[in-house]
């Protein structure tokens, strides 16, 4: 895993890169450099009851908004917690579900402490009691590296909040907020179905706030350099930087931290990747493929969705000009139709149907209608679930039908792919083939 | 209407409506099995087959109902209210009445949870749905046990149809896929078959062979009526419990006279009348037993106005030798009038008197011609 | 129990939903099947004239997987 720094710094006092500054400085993780490169949190002094309305605040004039793939404004979300005045617990997700990702990765390797900064910090503001650092089970080294976090940091006296470190099982919806939630419960990691998702999630009426590691990572800059230094990079209405996993064919990903607002292609080229490129995935493998012609596109989320993609999850991942883009998504469309939690009908069974269609295409074995029944199916099962998985796999598809139209017509003429045997460039991790009961 | 006439009534009433409502639960757990297969056609579409399995179920709880209120409320057999939801706390046939008693508590939980449904967590209600299987081989074996038409052909042939319909829709169920897993399918599939095969053989083995009655549990007083076999065996002696000692089985010749001790017990029962058992034995030359079952009204003046009884006599190793009822009674003293399977009669006059539950007195055969000694007509 | 709005939404819990299509079976006009047997709920309010079959609908669905669901009045 490589990081790279971003380009421009315009902080004062500031490092020049943000969230992996104590890494690129100095080398280590430690607290130790830690605290010699950032200082320390500024938790409040006791008595200080407005301290949360300040942190909260400054949250919000940095604009600072959710980076684990909603995109909520992170301020709100705090707010609606505050307002309750109970005594809840703050969850840190740092599950990392996407295979393509590796930002969380990177963030517990590179900058733990900031992340248990912020986790401290958004849970004082909000009154929580309790802190849970949630790692997927299949990512023991991510594990160690919040052990050894914790361990550094209660001897030197940090956190009053207890923190503890939870593994819940690593499936890629298991990182989904009410997933996370029904797990910590007691019950499967299986999304809930909830009629008003303004509505805090409980856990027997204790209030569970869900906030994503590098989030909490922001919080903890925000805090200790001021809303005016976030907002020195980026766009006014997309501040900041924010962690993008960048990868191509025939590169090892990169986990780079990039100004929000800087072209895409830019983005590849810092990371090293520079061959004739195909298509690009923005945002994951619920997210859209972003054609080669539109890969100057600011990495931001008004001018991404002006051409129908979306930040998402922080995965930029390029092929080949060679490759073919039916076949890697008929690869990604069978892994997640296997990811479905199983709850509802239309996702278990829409889901395989869309991906069988869909390898079908891609191997040149279809029929005249099965684009037809696939551009049907992807509407049957369009929302119809109680997360938003199905409808991640629906836009990833139907983007894949476009960019790749005249890919999708020649196979429709049964033209079998000759990609289709050779290694896939998206990565589709192995836990796909784990036991079904793996949700405990 | 007499008392032995509303008797009987009640009797034939339990008995058919106990085979009412097992026709009727067996139909029920068909339509449910029904319901989760999903099966609908064109004339009966989904919604209509899960309609009518509500409603037969309802239909099968008013006629469960009917045969548990029509049994308590007959004097003839010793079962009382506990009995109903209480189970193997009834003196009559403890077991197999007690097995009917935990179907009644299941198929209870099953009614109440299903017309709270709206109000009830649908865990809860799922859960407590699964009883209904549990439910209706207790009421099969239930039937059976305390039934006393199995031996009728055609008693046989509904409770042969009810299993083979239940099976059938089992089957049915286990073809279209569920359990999901394969293995407990199999699980389930061979179990009921085993389950099936082990019922026949109990039921060739045991309640259609004679004297099951008494294997059964029924009080000696009851053995030998007309009432517990629905046909009289073919000159079957109600075989007692043979002991190590085998207790004699002839009585000498008549005449008798002897003294009697024993004890007493009354019980009342529903609707007002009560039940009064002397239980005692011959002391001297004569080795003998004696049960005498009275039932009626408390009278104003004390004591029962009679309105049904039977009596037994006979020696310890054939203790209802003989049988038959009161026909004379005047205070103390009773006139019994009895014959054996052969139809010889005996006549015997008891004088009793009571102590707590203690009885002691005098028993006496009567000779001559029938009605001498009599003391007065009875109604 | 009477509705006071008269705008309302009939809506499924797909988690709960079990596809034994009561509802698609007595309520035609606001729900049809899809090619699994799950329901498709059609867009918009349950006219007035069909919402006591709605309500009935919703008793009758056997996982409890039916619901109303106010919606605001449309914008005329």
């Amino acid at each position: 895993m490589r990081t790279t720094e971003s380009a421009t710094s315009t902080a004062r006092r500031a490092p020049a890169s943000r969230i992996l500054a104590a890494w690129h400085q100095t080398g280590r993780a430690d607290l130790e450099s830690h605290l010699a490169t950032h200082g320390p949190a500024p938790v409040p002094r006791r008595g200080d009851g407005a301290w949360g309305d300040r942190l909260v605040q400054g949250v919000d004039a940095a604009g600072l908004t959710g980076r684990g793939g909603a995109g909520f404004p992170t301020a709100r979300k705090l707010q609606s917690f505050r307002s309750g005045h109970r005594h809840g617990l703050l969850a840190v997700n740092a599950m990392e579900g996407e295979p393509a990702s590796q930002k969380d990765r990177a963030l517990l390797s590179g900058a733990p402490h900031l992340v248990l900064d912020g986790a401290e910090l958004v849970a004082t503001a909000i009154g929580a009691r309790e802190i849970a650092v949630c790692v997927a089970d299949d990512r023991a080294d991510n594990a160690e590296a919040v052990r050894g976090a914790l361990a550094e940091r209660a001897p030197a006296g940090l956190g009053r909040i207890p923190m503890h470190l939870i593994r819940p099982p690593g499936r890629y919806v298991t990182g989904e907020e009410s997933a996370l939630v029904a797990w910590l419960a007691g019950g499967p990691a299986h999304p809930q179905f909830r009629t008003d998702k303004a509505m805090p999630l409980t856990i027997k009426r204790r209030p569970v706030l869900v906030q994503s590691a590098e989030t909490l990572a922001h919080v903890a800059l925000i805090a200790r350099y001021g809303p005016e230094w976030f907002r020195s990079v980026g766009l006014p209405d997309a501040p900041g930087t924010c962690l993008v996993t960048v990868s191509g064919p025939g590169t090892s990903p990169a986990v780079c931290e990039v100004e929000l607002g800087t072209p895409v292609d830019l983005i590849l080229e810092r990371a090293g990747i520079s061959v004739p490129l195909g298509a690009v995935v923005v945002g994951g493998y619920g997210g859209t493929w972003l054609r080669p012609g539109l890969l100057d596109t600011p990495y931001a989320p008004k001018p991404l969705a002006a051409v129908g993609s979306a930040v998402g999850a922080g995965v930029i991942a390029a092929i080949g000009a060679s490759s073919c883009g039916i076949a890697e998504t008929a690869r990604v469309a069978t892994y997640m139709a296997n990811e479905s939690a199983g709850q509802c009908g239309p996702c278990v069974f829409g889901l395989h149907a869309v991906a069988q269609d869909l390898v079908q295409l891609a191997r040149g074995e279809c029929d005249s209608q099965t684009l037809n029944r696939l551009t049907h199916r992807l509407g049957a099962v369009d929302g119809r679930g109680a997360c938003a998985h199905p409808d991640g796999v629906v836009r990833f598809v139907r983007s894949a039908l476009e960019v790749f139209a005249r890919d999708a017509a020649d196979h429709a003429r049964r033209r079998p792919c000759t990609e289709w045997n050779r290694r896939p460039i998206l990565p589709v991790s192995p836990s796909a083939s784990v036991a079904v009961g793996h949700w405990h | 209407m007499t008392a032995v006439t509303s008797s009987q009534w009640l009797w034939y009433t339990t008995r058919g409506t106990g085979i009412v409502a097992l026709v009727l639960l067996s139909a029920s757990v068909v339509l449910g099995v029904l319901t989760s297969v999903r099966l609908g056609t064109r004339m009966w579409p989904r919604f209509t087959i899960q309609d009518l399995h509500r409603r037969v179920s309802l239909l099968a709880m008013v006629f469960v109902g009917l045969h548990v209120v029509t049994t308590v409320s007959d004097a003839f057999a010793p079962i009382g209210w506990l009995s109903v939801v209480v189970p193997f706390t009834s003196p009559y046939r403890r077991l197999w009445l007690g097995l009917g008693t935990v179907a009644v508590d299941l198929l209870l939980a099953v009614t109440i949870s299903s017309l709270l449904r709206q109000r009830i967590n649908p865990r809860t209600w799922r859960a407590l749905h699964w009883l209904a299987y549990a439910s209706w081989p207790l009421a099969v074996v239930h039937g059976l046990g305390t039934g006393t038409d199995p031996h009728l052909g055609w008693a046989m042939v509904v409770v042969v149809g009810c299993v083979a319909a239940v099976l059938g829709a089992l089957a049915w169920r286990l073809a279209s896929g569920w359990p999901a897993h394969a293995g407990t399918r199999l699980v389930v599939g061979t179990t009921s078959v085993v389950a099936v095969m082990a019922l026949a053989a109990w039921t060739a083995t045991g309640p259609l062979r004679p004297g099951w009655a008494a294997r059964a549990g029924t009080p000696a007083a009851l053995l030998g009526s007309s009432k517990t076999n629905g046909a009289a065996p073919p000159a079957a002696v109600p075989s007692a419990p043979s002991s190590a000692a085998s207790p004699p089985t002839t009585l000498p010749a008549p005449p008798y006279r002897a003294a009697l001790s024993g004890t007493v017990s009354e019980r009342s029962l529903s609707g007002g009348s009560a039940r009064l058992e002397i239980k005692a034995e011959t002391s001297g030359s004569l080795v003998a037993e004696v049960d005498i079952v009275i039932i009626g009204t408390p009278a104003a003046s004390g004591g029962l106005a009679l309105q049904q009884s039977q009596a037994s006599f006979g020696p310890p190793g054939a203790p209802t030798q003989y049988q038959g009822h009161i026909v004379g009674l005047d205070g103390s003293r009773m006139v019994l009038s009895l014959a054996d399977q052969a139809g010889s009669p005996l006549d015997l006059r008891v004088d009793v008197t009571q102590s707590g539950t203690q009885v002691g007195g005098e028993l006496t055969s009567i000779t001559g011609t029938r009605g001498e000694g009599s003391l007065g007509a009875h109604d | 129990m009477p509705i006071v709005s008269s705008h309302v939404r009939l809506r499924v819990n797909p988690v709960a939903c079990d596809a034994f299509g009561y509802c698609a079976e007595l309520l035609p006009e606001i729900v049809t099947r899809d090619e699994w047997g799950y329901p498709v709920m059609a867009e918009g309010p349950v006219p007035p004239r069909l919402s006591e079959v709605a309500r009935r609908v919703v008793r009758e669905c056997p996982r409890r997987a039916l619901f109303l669901e106010k919606v605001p009045a449309p914008r005329p």
